[in-house]
């Protein structure tokens, strides 16, 4: 008969289904989990290979430019900030118009489609929390791609001597970027989360999403440059709106008075872009606290 | 323990009157919520859960008013909806795992726990699938799993049996029965199945035009005004016409099978039955096969507590 010297100390650890006696969060954390699995989910996470394509293709238009000018610091530094404000103008806002018009319905409206949404409400999430959770997943992503490309640029021309010269400088650049990022993301947000409370079909709230950016800003352009109407109509295109106040947070030059609005007073800019917010994320609890969910 | 208790609960909507005046008290186990469409199940169901605030009256849920303290609640509930809709693109690991820590488990325990339940609802081999290829069954399965991985103390299931074969239905049944006498989760189930109900549960309420109809123990709710069944091989008449001489009320039907009433519902009444029954058998020299006491099923307690159709208001959620 062998002695097992092990045998004091082996214990059979039974799996199965029991009561489960382990820590628990309190409800407040719902949020968190929420918002951290949207991020994933976004992003395309444990999806198939074409659920990741609208996150890698907005991130793709978002930091290409700044990829190629960080390329081209690090091989030749006497080519200096070549391009560093068109990066800080045009290409982020790109992205960040191309990720909320495609992946902020395939959430929010696939939640309601896909019977998700009455398993989340009947959880701690209530439905201002579940909407908070939701709106604050996509400002992330959207903020993280508006900023990640401009920080990238700052550090690179910084350690090639293009950049910031001072401590002080480089802290304002980044605050500025910050504000601008911001700025960026924050109306494209409450407009799409708005678009998807309003829609039940994903497709339908995509195609509203895009024209809801797009239309307003043909019209108003048109009628600034032929029309000859005050700039300050402006304030009623949503997407020009968030890109001036980005550069104006910046401290970019203003030089195409149409793309940026540059006759119109910074307060009202930044009046409108709240205002917008505000209204936009308003209608967006409104209508999610009166939403009928299937059960 | 009380799981739900409420008194004169009133729900609106608009000039509708889903609830009007809910009284109930729901205990441990497996309790049935019957009522026909409009009675207002899913109204009160949204109320436990604390999904719509009531216009009057009182509700607790495991001790805690839901429109107080909705997330609170809800934390400590499970809930598996009608529909089947799920997210076809997630398997059914990550979706009982989302669901666990939403309601407070850690990451880590979430994901053991979602492997755990769906070992237990019989999807283990499955659980790494897209929801999306499942049958209805399985996917009757996914909710049911979602809704107690976290092991909440109440598990609200609407419909659980919806959809399934026979079999299936049976191992549902089951596995119902299982969480509530095993693992110690009460039950609430709403259906419109009502031998499952009668199966499965300990208790039922029976909703009708937003009232409670009826209430209380299966047992109970079936024995009422019970009487015996007496099955003879042959003189069943000679057996009743003794019974009633005895001053029992008695009905023959047929050849074979002898109807008892007793005097009024007890022990002591059905006890004192069985002795009248057995000395007419001897006097008589009959030959007997069973002597059972009669119940009603649920159905004909259920068809007796409802109302006029035109007596019930709609339920609009």
């Amino acid at each position: 008969m062998s002695d097992w010297a092990g045998g004091q100390q082996a214990q059979i650890f039974e799996g199965g289904f029991r009561p489960y006696t382990g820590p628990r969060l309190p409800p407040q954390q719902s949020f968190r989990s929420l918002y951290t699995y949207s991020l994933g989910r976004l992003l395309g996470r444990k999806r198939r290979f074409r659920s990741k394509l609208i996150g890698l293709a907005s991130f793709f238009v978002a930091w290409i430019r700044a990829v190629v000018l960080i390329f081209l610091a690090t091989l030749f530094s006497e080519l200096g900030e070549l391009g560093f404000d068109t990066v800080r103008e045009y290409y982020p806002q790109a992205g960040v118009v191309l990720f909320c018009v495609l992946a902020t319905p395939l959430l929010l409206n696939t939640d309601r489609s896909s019977g998700l949404l009455s398993l989340y409400l009947a959880s701690p999430l209530s439905r201002r929390r579940y909407l908070n959770a939701q709106a604050a997943s996509v400002f992330t992503l959207l903020f993280a791609m508006a900023l990640v490309p401009l920080l990238a640029l700052g550090i690179v021309y910084t350690a090639v001597g293009s950049g910031p010269g001072h401590a002080g400088d480089f802290v304002v650049f980044c605050l500025q970027s910050v504000a601008g990022a911001i700025s960026l993301a924050l109306v494209p947000t409450a407009l799409a989360v708005a678009v998807c409370s309003l829609v039940r079909r994903a497709g339908l709230a995509i195609v509203v999403t895009a024209l809801c950016l797009l239309v307003p800003a043909g019209i108003t352009g048109l009628l600034i440059a032929e029309a000859g109407v005050a700039v300050e109509i402006g304030v009623l295109d949503p997407m020009r709106l968030s890109q001036s106040l980005a550069m104006r947070s910046q401290a970019l030059p203003l030089s195409d008075g149409l793309g940026t609005l540059d006759g119109m007073a910074t307060w009202l800019v930044v009046l409108a872009n709240v205002a917008w917010a505000a209204l936009l994320g308003g209608v967006a609890h409104w209508r999610y606290g009166r939403l009928e969910v299937e059960r | 323990m009380v799981i739900v208790e409420s008194a004169g609960v009133v729900k609106r909507f608009g000039s509708t009157v889903a609830l009007s005046g809910v009284d109930v008290t729901i205990g441990e186990g497996v309790t049935g919520l019957l009522g026909a469409n409009g009675a207002g199940k899913t109204t009160l169901l949204t109320l436990v859960l604390g999904l719509r605030e009531r216009d009057a009256g009182r509700l607790s849920v495991l001790g805690v008013d839901p429109d107080v303290a909705g997330p609170e609640v809800r934390q400590r509930l499970g809930f598996a909806p009608e529909h089947h809709h799920l997210p076809g693109d997630m398997t059914a690991a990550d979706l009982v795992a989302h669901i666990a820590r939403l309601h407070g488990l850690p990451h880590v325990r979430a994901t053991q726990r979602a492997s755990d339940t769906l070992w237990e609802v019989g999807l283990g081999e499955e659980r790494f699938r897209p929801i999306g290829t499942m049958s209805t069954g399985q996917r009757q399965r996914v909710k049911l799993a979602q809704a107690v991985a976290h092991h909440p103390e109440l598990v609200i299931l609407d419909e659980p049996t919806d959809g399934l074969d026979p079999m299936q239905r049976t191992d549902m049944l089951a596995l119902i029965s299982r969480l509530s006498t095993q693992h110690g989760i009460n039950v609430l189930i709403s259906s419109h199945h009502l031998q499952e109900v009668e199966r499965v549960c300990t208790s039922v309420v029976m909703l009708d035009a937003g009232r409670v109809a009826r209430a209380g123990q299966v047992s109970e709710l079936t024995a009422t005004e019970a009487g015996l069944v007496v099955e003879v091989y042959e003189r069943a008449a000679e057996l009743a016409a003794a019974l009633e001489t005895a001053g029992f009320t008695a009905r023959a039907e047929g050849d074979e099978v002898v109807r008892l009433a007793t005097v009024s519902p007890g022990p002591d009444s059905e006890s004192a039955c069985a002795d009248a029954v057995r000395d007419a058998v001897a006097d008589l020299e009959l030959r007997l096969r069973s002597v059972l006491p009669e119940h009603r099923s649920l159905a004909e307690v259920f068809s007796a507590s409802q109302g006029e159709p035109g007596d019930r208001p709609g339920d609009p959620s």
